[in-house]
Order: structure tokens, then C-alpha cells, then sequence
């Protein structure tokens, strides 16, 4: 065959590789560097297959998470996590080990260790179950807030970067920790404090620096209310108040009936208001989620005795810069549970 | 220039080397570029297809005449007589014989077929590559692409560990 070198521009490079499968496509980044430029340049976005192959479930009351996924001929996620160490059989008494996922994010997972004994320091780990591959994360630094709640959140975007990054963004307990000096909870001065704070410390871990450091969160526009305000007078159950990644913004479902969106291009955040909600609320039956339009949040109320459970859809506009809930779906699901 | 001929309206493409080919617009319109141009009336006069030459040129006309689909009742004569599965049978045999050709002819046909967007035609001529590049080892393909490996050993690494943590 002639080895004079014929090169092809790279859009025509593109298109022919764009037919390739993505585990191939990811290989071909190592043919050289004008294949690895062509194909971050143009085709990021097809170098992660983004079908759902299974899903995860945490039950309540269940120590470990529980994957469901159809039968499948091609390759199949491996839900059982057999290959983080914590599962492996050099662990003593490995039977009672397990994992609990925490958060995803575009396909990688955030999971914790988790045993029916007591861990003293339970190991976390970034896992991708589709290549089966894990970082185990550093130890997370001393809380920004001691006595206050951290809650763990996935940004991953491989249509932008192979990177990751993990927030853990503190919240307020259900008890707030004593101030030390009088035993009446109500003098605390953490009490009259503006919350979220104007500044918003964060600790971030990136995968580009492989450690956590500290960031500040700007915030524009008012608070959500005052830390007297947003305790409860009993444990929430921080699993239902997760997060959404996306374009470069983190939505957090923060526990009295609004959540953050912090901008991880400008670190900003601001507070947004969830959809029916007037103020701020006790108890929250708002579910975010997010599809490939955009920020979606769910409610469901109402009760399924007497007939009257209702699910509404909003969906978060964000064109022109202004910020808003539009209905998308509103609907009563007696059918659906008298079934 | 746009002129008719037998009543079908005609397309006159010219090569940077200088050379004009009269096409029926119907095959021109294979090319989405082209039809593009002509629904923008940007085509009244020859339409000049920058970076591909007159050889290559010949070619994309030759596939998109054997391409362009048969125009029912009043239209070519093959799909009166021809059953459709026999037909198509036809075009895969007559596709297999239009792609053998060496790489560099291969290569300057994906980058017309790319520039005038050529589905069927960009099919056909990726083929061979993606072929090569899925049954190969990183080595052999770029032995088949005299392409040089220009990573340091590093670098390499970089990438491979990046693949294997982020991609399947």
C-alpha cells in the first residue's frame, strides 16, 4: 500500500469518526494528537454512550443501595460494585460491607461505605459502573461549619471534561450545635445569622488537583430567611433533598422550600423560590430532577385516601436572565393508585 | 448557468482547475450544500465547489447520478421494470466497485462528500476507515493511515488513563 501520509481536514475527520462506537471513538483519542484534538473538539459529546441501562434504588431502612436493570445482550452495567475494595475478599468479614450511592452525576456515582456496624470513618469513592473503574476521594477536610449538616453533590460533564468535582455544601441540623457558653438554645447566636450566608464557604474536591479546598460562594439577591428559621423540630431525612447538575450549575434542593443554583463558572449562587411554595415551608414534597431540557422540580400532594393525590411538573425557565416555574403538567393520580 | 434541456431544468458546477460539468438539478440537489444554495437562489449562474478538483469532481457526479431516486410514473425507466429490492441490490454491487480506489482518491472523496453533504456518499467512502480503525490494534491503524504516533510516552499514558476512568 502507498505510505505517502494523506491527511484528512478535521471536519471530514470528524465525520468519520463520529460513526464510531464510543469505546472506540475513546480509544482513537491515542492514535495521535490531531485525532485527539479533532475528536475533544468536535465529538466530546458522543465519547459517553447516555442510555439508561439500569437504576439505582435506596430504600428506606436498607443499608445498602439496590441496582435494577433489564436483561441485557450487550454489556451490562455491574451493579454490584464487586470491584471497590471495600467489596473485595480481603476485607475481613466482607459479607457486611456494602455501598450506598450517595449522588450521580452524567453517569458517575458518589458512594460511601456502609455496613450494619457502626463505621468509624467510612470511605468514599467516585465510581463509574459502566468501566468500572473508582478513585477512592481523599478524607473530607474538618466541617467549614462544625455542628452543621454536609451533604455531598457529583458535577461531571464529559461532553465538557473528563474532570469531576465533589461539593459538600453545609446545611442546617436539625439541632443546632451549642454555642458552649449558656445552656438555652435560644441565645445561640447562630440563630440570628442570615442564611444562606452573603458568603457561602464551600469545600470542593477537584479531580484535576486530586485535593478539596476551600471556595466562596457569592451570593446575589436576598437570603432565604435567617438560621432561626430554617430549624425543625425533627430530623430530616437528607436523602430527599439532592441536587442537579447543569451547564456549569449546581441546583440544590436546600430543606424549607427553596434551592440554591451556585454558578460554578463565576461562583455565585443565588436562592430560588420552588414553584408553590409562598415562604418558606416545614416540610417539603418537592422532588428536582433534571432532562435534557433543563431543571425540572416535581410535587406531589394531596392523599391517596380520599382520591385527591395531585403531581405537578414545573420546569425552570431561565431565558433572558430571568428566573422562573412554568406548569408544565398538573394531574390527579386516583387512577393510578386505585390500580 | 441554469439552462433547460429535454424539460429538465439543468446546474452548471465548476472546479477551481477550470473545469464545467452540466448536471441535472435534481442530482445536483443530492448535495444538501448545493440544494441549500439553489432553495436560497444563490445558483443562477455556475456554481464554483471550492478545494475539490475536476477528477474528484467527476466522481461525486457519477455517484450522485447513479443515486438520485427515479422519479415515479413519468420518470427513468429502470424503476418501471426493475423491482425496488433488485435495484438496491444493483446500487450495493455498483457501490462496491465505485469505492475501490486507492486512499488518497478515498480520502479527497470523504472531504467532498463531507463538504457537500453527501450522506449515502459519506457512508460509503467512511466505511473503509472505520472498518480499519474497529478491527486494529492503535499500531496497525496507524500504519494503515501513515499516520506517526507524536505522543510522548507520557502523554500517552495521560490519555490512556483518561479513557479508562471516564470512557466505556
Amino acid at each position: 500500500m502507498a505510505s505517502e501520509p494523506v491527511e484528512l481536514p478535521d471536519d471530514a475527520l470528524a465525520e468519520v469518526l463520529q460513526r464510531l462506537p464510543p469505546h472506540i471513538l475513546a480509544e482513537t483519542r491515542r492514535v495521535c494528537k490531531a485525532w485527539h484534538d479533532a475528536i475533544d473538539d468536535r465529538l466530546r459529546g458522543s465519547l459517553l454512550s447516555r442510555s439508561v441501562r439500569g437504576i439505582f434504588i435506596n430504600f428506606s431502612g436498607q443499608y445498602f443501595s439496590e441496582f435494577f436493570s433489564r436483561p441485557s445482550t450487550g454489556p451490562a452495567i455491574d451493579g454490584g460494585f464487586d470491584f471497590l475494595p471495600c467489596m473485595g475478599v480481603e476485607v475481613k468479614d466482607h459479607c457486611d460491607m456494602g455501598v450506598k450511592v450517595k449522588d450521580h452525576c452524567n453517569g458517575l456515582l458518589l458512594c460511601r461505605e456502609s455496613s450494619y456496624r457502626a463505621l468509624p470513618c467510612p470511605r468514599e469513592y467516585v465510581v463509574n459502573p459502566a468501566t468500572r473503574r473508582w478513585a477512592r476521594l481523599p478524607k473530607r477536610p474538618p466541617p467549614l461549619m462544625p455542628g452543621f449538616d454536609h451533604t455531598a453533590h457529583l458535577a461531571f460533564e464529559p461532553a465538557v471534561s473528563p474532570h469531576y468535582q465533589v461539593f459538600l455544601i453545609p446545611r442546617v441540623p436539625w439541632r443546632l450545635p451549642s454555642d458552649g457558653e449558656s445552656g438555652d438554645d435560644d441565645d445561640n447566636p447562630l440563630l440570628e445569622l442570615e442564611w444562606p450566608p452573603a458568603s457561602y464557604l464551600i469545600d470542593v474536591f477537584s479531580s484535576v488537583t486530586q485535593r478539596w479546598d476551600t471556595t466562596t460562594f457569592l451570593r446575589e439577591g436576598e437570603a432565604a430567611g435567617i438560621v432561626a428559621d430554617m430549624q425543625l423540630d425533627w430530623r430530616y431525612d437528607p436523602s430527599l433533598y439532592h441536587a442537579v447538575y447543569w451547564q456549569s450549575a449546581l441546583y440544590i434542593h436546600c430543606q424549607h422550600g427553596y434551592l440554591m443554583r451556585m454558578s460554578l463558572s463565576d461562583h455565585s449562587y443565588r436562592v430560588i423560590k420552588l414553584p408553590g411554595a409562598g415562604g418558606l415551608i416545614v416540610y417539603s414534597n418537592h422532588h428536582l430532577g433534571r432532562s435534557s431540557q433543563g431543571v425540572y422540580c416535581a410535587i406531589l400532594d394531596g392523599s391517596i385516601l380520599d382520591g385527591s393525590k395531585r403531581l405537578q411538573v414545573w420546569y425552570l425557565s431561565e431565558s433572558c436572565g430571568r428566573i422562573e416555574w412554568v406548569l408544565k403538567h398538573d394531574t390527579r393520580l386516583k387512577t393510578v393508585y386505585a390500580q | 448557468m441554469a439552462t433547460r434541456e429535454a424539460g429538465k431544468k439543468m446546474i452548471m458546477l465548476k472546479s477551481p482547475d477550470g473545469m464545467e460539468f452540466e448536471v441535472e438539478e435534481a442530482v445536483a440537489m443530492e448535495s444538501q450544500t448545493i440544494r441549500k444554495m439553489i432553495e436560497d437562489d444563490c445558483a443562477d449562474t455556475a456554481i464554483l465547489i471550492p478545494n475539490i478538483n475536476s477528477k474528484i469532481l467527476s466522481r461525486v457526479i457519477e455517484y450522485c447520478n447513479k443515486h438520485v431516486p427515479t422519479t415515479g410514473a413519468t420518470g427513468a425507466a429502470a424503476s418501471d421494470t426493475v423491482a425496488p429490492a433488485a435495484l438496491a441490490e444493483d446500487l450495493k454491487i455498483w457501490d462496491a466497485e465505485f469505492i475501490k480506489v486507492n486512499r488518497a482518491t478515498r480520502f479527497d472523496l470523504i472531504q467532498a462528500a463531507s463538504y457537500l453533504n453527501i450522506k449515502g456518499l459519506l457512508d460509503l467512502t467512511s466505511q473503509t476507515t472505520i472498518d480499519t480503525i474497529s478491527d486494529n490494534s492503535l499500531e496497525e491503524i496507524r500504519s494503515f493511515l501513515s499516520t506517526k504516533n507524536d505522543y510522548l510516552p507520557e502523554e500517552e499514558q495521560t490519555i490512556r488513563r483518561e479513557n479508562q476512568w471516564a470512557f466505556q
